[in-house]
């Protein structure tokens, strides 16, 4: 059995070696503590007398702390005791240059890392973790939709929605567009290797694209706010990621959720500091957002290109660039949900290495402003793009934000499952978790934010198998210039989703709803670090919701299931997009009109 | 090869700039020369004030020993020449020679053993002079060298007549006779007339306990007692009274005394001793080459939280050490015209 002298050569502090000395008891090492005020002479004559096999010292470090440490080293030489005893140092103002000044065998910088500490003890090598333990280990890129069947337990429902994608299914198979024919057309040019054909295919590719699209293409012109990125600024990226950041665990003792933060600058550069930060801070996955204008044009422009506004321009050469700096086990999501771009988007996100796709046609033709029949076409095509690649596709909810019931929404997002699950694909549902118009009118969430969040969250298990993913991000309209208030009530969303046993979850910045402008990085590292500490404090206990929930929840299914009712009985998905089936002008929403008269028959 | 340390009475009181000019000089006598540290040294700012420090340019053909990490960080262009077994907190030690000049970053050997065998290393790849910069209030290690340059001044006490009375005690320490024979290793023993020994084992007396336990041993025949580890002066101060006129205490090392203890209480033990003809000698001796001495130090302004540079009167420090260190040269590096480090390193070394 191994011994360990413990003390923290501190006058009052001795937490942090109580701590450990729990921790080593637990691996049966035998320990012995030394009180609060402990001199140097006596942690070493102590350790001459009881030879243990290391001395953990702790200590925050002041000008004369670093003397103390210096002495304590130096006597411990001197008594003869450093050639069998091996003597580290821990605190949060210790960094290994100190510990190297000052002669110590290691140091335990930052937090408490007992997978750093056990590897000292037993004098191996030790992996300098720089953060958390369960964050820096290698626990493997996860898989949301592991472990789910997409049963559906909800018979009425689920007939509802066979009824409904066989019918768009069928509608879809007869009619293709522009989108998809320069998606095809980009996939030739992602395996072609001769620039002759590929000049060729960029001429096909042209004469599919819009104005804009077409005179980058044709006469090099770039839209207004974009520029090509420098050479220096990609050089230079290495350099600026040399230092290697302290990593970070969001969760406590939780296993789920992944936390997923939303990146798209406009600068590929900026957004991959902003995935490092959020990586570093803990960050499961990230989400790639284009600028809306990149969804509304017919084509994509190609190679490394920066955007002053919101939204990073999608190119492959973007994509790749980004992918490159991406963590090995960090998810990877390209949104294109909505737009002219969306059979095309999957082809490079995929080509890029994506590992998460984002569709929703109900959303995209109304909140997205993409006209519902052209969506729906580029869409479905999508799906069996995700299907083909073996990539999962998550539905976002946000058409709630414009003022849409949960129950429509949640209508749509189920017919979206439904077809993906049709073509093989594995849909992750992303009910949204927000203050919308419609609870802000209809008086929902008067009393507290958790029924009804509770309530929609929950009545997913009850009627299919499926992960869900609260989003997007979560918290949406609950936020406020404050970054403080910001933090607290995005903090509040994720350990309520946490508590509800959610497998994923879309955090914001701070800043994200009222930057005005790119995103700052410590705004992102506000709510990743209010997340943490929520998560820390609430653990492996739950959110009690009160009987209104359950009634909640029960009306959600029943809206549900009428929607459904009503779509299936028109016999036209897309046509019930148009009518306002899945939200009307009533509600807030219109039927999105760029696109509009683009589909074609087959 | 020879092997020097430079140790500081505290932080920022000049051992870099001392070894800095000790390898100009050895430089300008063309030895070939290694460079390592049992502490961190190289950084541009102080870690603790945030001022800047002098910094390690090496030329090429000069060798370092350093941690991994360190030699990946420094400028200077090295070529890796051995991978020692020497582990630090910033990776194994490397040696290295330096092809292209640059600044180097240095994190060595950090106890004896390890520089034993890092000295060892250079000795073996021709190096004529090795320099050991020191560490914050750590010497010990450097005990394995040839001989010691101190620094000392006003970071640490402002009070110019205190510094030269702190080093006039230091130097009384490293004057103290080398032991004859060898002693037991490691543990505290005691010679009595018959020639019965006693041996207690830990071999350093540093807390009452052991005072105790050696209280209780009869005193009255003791000739000889050995201290081979720490040794508090203190608790020596309370056993001295006790023992009989004439015992020989034969301690660890000038370095061992130091860390164990304040240098002024070391004056008063050795006082203590003399009263009753008690001689005190040291198993292992280490020659004090000079004192540097520094008239500055960081003045902490609680205003802006930040660390200023401050000055003492450069003359009255060297003035009061002269007056108090009898034995051992002492210059200011930057008042040359009190006597030169060059001077002393041509008639020393260079020879």
């Amino acid at each position: 059995m191994k011994k360990v002298l413990l003390s923290p050569l501190d006058p009052v502090h001795d937490n942090a070696v109580k701590l450990i000395q729990r921790k080593l008891r637990d691996r049966d090492y035998a320990t012995i503590l030394m009180p609060p005020g402990t001199t140097v002479e006596e942690i070493v004559d102590t350790a001459i007398h009881e030879k243990p096999d290391a001395i953990l010292i702790s200590r925050t470090l002041g000008y004369q702390v670093a003397e103390t440490l210096g002495r304590l080293v130096d006597l411990a030489e001197a008594a003869g005791i450093r050639e069998t005893t091996r003597i580290g140092v821990g605190g949060m103002a210790i960094t290994r240059e100190v510990g190297a000044e000052l002669g110590f065998d290691a140091t335990f910088v930052g937090e408490l890392k007992m997978t750093e500490l056990l590897s000292f003890l037993e004098n191996r090598k030790i992996e300098f973790l720089d953060g958390d333990d369960a964050a820096a280990e290698n626990q493997g890129k996860p898989d949301i939709t592991a472990g789910y069947t997409y049963q559906f337990k909800d018979s009425e429902i689920a007939s509802l929605l066979d009824t409904i994608a066989e019918q768009a299914l069928h509608w879809a198979s007869t009619r293709t567009s522009d989108g998809i024919k320069r998606a095809q057309v980009r996939q030739q040019m992602l395996e072609t290797d001769t620039e002759a054909e590929i000049a060729q295919l960029r001429n096909d590719y042209t004469k599919l694209s819009g104005t804009d699209i077409h005179s980058f293409y044709t006469q090099g012109t770039l839209p207004s706010g974009v520029r090509w990125l420098e050479t220096k600024e990609v050089q230079n990226l290495p350099s600026l990621l040399e230092t290697k950041p302290e990593k970070h665990k969001l969760r406590h003792t939780q296993a789920k959720p992944l936390f997923f933060v939303q990146y798209g600058t406009g600068c590929p550069v900026m957004d991959i500091v902003h995935i490092k930060a959020s990586e570093a801070w803990g960050a499961d996955g990230v989400l790639h957002f284009d600028p809306s204008w990149n969804a509304q044009q017919e084509g994509l422009m190609e190679g490394l290109l920066s955007h002053e506004h919101d939204g990073t321009i999608l190119t492959y050469e973007n994509l790749k660039l980004i992918r490159e700096y991406i963590g090995e086990n960090t998810l990877w999501d390209v949104r294109g949900h909505r737009g002219l771009n969306t059979a095309e988007t999957q082809i490079l996100g995929h080509a890029a290495g994506a590992g998460l796709f984002k569709i929703n046609i109900p959303y995209g033709s109304t909140g997205g402003g993409t006209d519902p029949a052209r969506l729906a076409v580029d869409g479905i095509y999508s799906l069996h793009l995700a299907a083909q690649y073996g990539i999962p596709f998550d539905i976002p909810g946000n058409d709630e934000l414009s003022g849409v019931p949960p129950q429509k929404t949640f209508a749509g997002i189920l017919i979206m499952m439904a077809i993906g699950l049709k073509l093989g694909a594995r849909p992750i549902p992303k009910p949204l978790m927000c203050y919308s118009p419609y609870m802000a009118m209809h008086g929902d969430m008067d009393d507290n934010m958790i029924d009804m969040n509770t309530a929609k969250l929950a009545v997913w298990q009850t009627i299919v198998d499926t992960p869900v993913w609260p989003g997007e991000p979560i918290g949406f309209m609950t936020h406020s210039p404050e970054r403080v208030q910001s933090a607290t009530t995005t903090a509040a969303h994720a350990a309520l989703a946490t508590s509800l046993g959610m497998d994923a979850a879309t955090i914001a910045s701070t800043d994200e709803a009222y930057s005005k402008g790119p995103i700052s990085l410590q705004a992102r590292v506000d709510t990743l670090r209010s997340v943490r500490d929520l998560l820390r404090f609430t653990g492996s206990t739950h959110f009690q919701a009160t009987p209104q929930a359950q009634v909640l929840m029960q009306e959600l299914r029943e809206g549900i299931v009428n929607t459904l009712k009503k779509i299936a009985q028109r016999g036209d998905f897309v046509q019930s997009i148009y009518h306002g089936d899945l939200g009307s002008p009533e509600d807030g929403i219109y039927p999105g009109r760029v696109g509009q008269g683009t589909v074609q028959n087959l | 090869m020879k092997s020097f340390g430079f140790a500081g009475t505290a932080k920022n009181t000049g051992k870099t700039t001392t070894a800095l000019a000790v390898l100009d000089h050895s430089r300008q006598a063309g030895l070939r020369c290694a460079l390592t540290s049992i502490g961190y040294d190289g950084e541009s700012l102080d870690h603790v004030t945030g001022l800047p420090k002098p910094r390690y340019k090496l030329q090429p053909g000069e060798l370092i020993a350093t941690a991994r990490e360190c030699l990946e960080a420094s400028p200077a262009s090295c070529k890796v020449l051995a991978e020692t077994s020497v582990e630090t907190v910033l990776g194994s030690i490397l040696i290295a020679e330096v092809v292209a000049p640059g600044l180097v970053l240095l994190a060595g050997p950090n106890r004896e053993s390890d520089l034993r065998l890092i000295l060892n290393e250079f000795s073996s790849l021709s190096a004529q002079l090795t320099i050991v910069d020191g560490a914050l209030n750590r010497m010990v290690p450097l005990i394995c060298t040839d001989g010691l340059f101190l620094s000392t001044g006003a970071a640490y006490n402002q009070d110019a007549a205190q510094i030269a009375v702190h080093a006039a005690s230091l130097e009384q320490i490293f004057r103290l006779p080398r032991a004859k024979g060898s002693a037991p290793d490691g543990e505290i023993a005691f010679q009595y007339k018959a020639g019965k020994e006693h041996i207690l084992p830990g071999g350093s007396l540093i807390s009452d306990d052991t005072l105790d336990r050696i209280s209780a041993l009869p005193m009255e025949t003791c000739t000889e007692i050995v201290i081979p580890g720490a040794c508090q002066p203190e608790l020596l101060a309370k056993l001295i009274p006790v023992l009989p006129d004439g015992v020989l205490i034969h301690l660890g090392s000038p370095l061992k005394m130091i860390a164990s203890g304040n240098p002024l209480l070391w004056t008063h033990v050795l006082a203590l001793a003399n009263g009753k003809n008690i001689i005190i000698d040291v198993l292992q001796t280490l020659p004090l080459l000079f004192f540097t001495v520094n008239p500055f130090y960081p003045q902490y302004s609680q205003k802006n939280g930040t660390y200023q540079p401050a000055y003492i009167d450069a003359n009255r420090l060297l003035k009061k050490m002269q007056e108090n260190v009898h034995f051992t040269p002492i210059f200011d590096i930057m008042q040359p015209t009190q006597g030169t480090i060059k001077s002393w390193f041509e008639l020393n070394i260079s020879k």
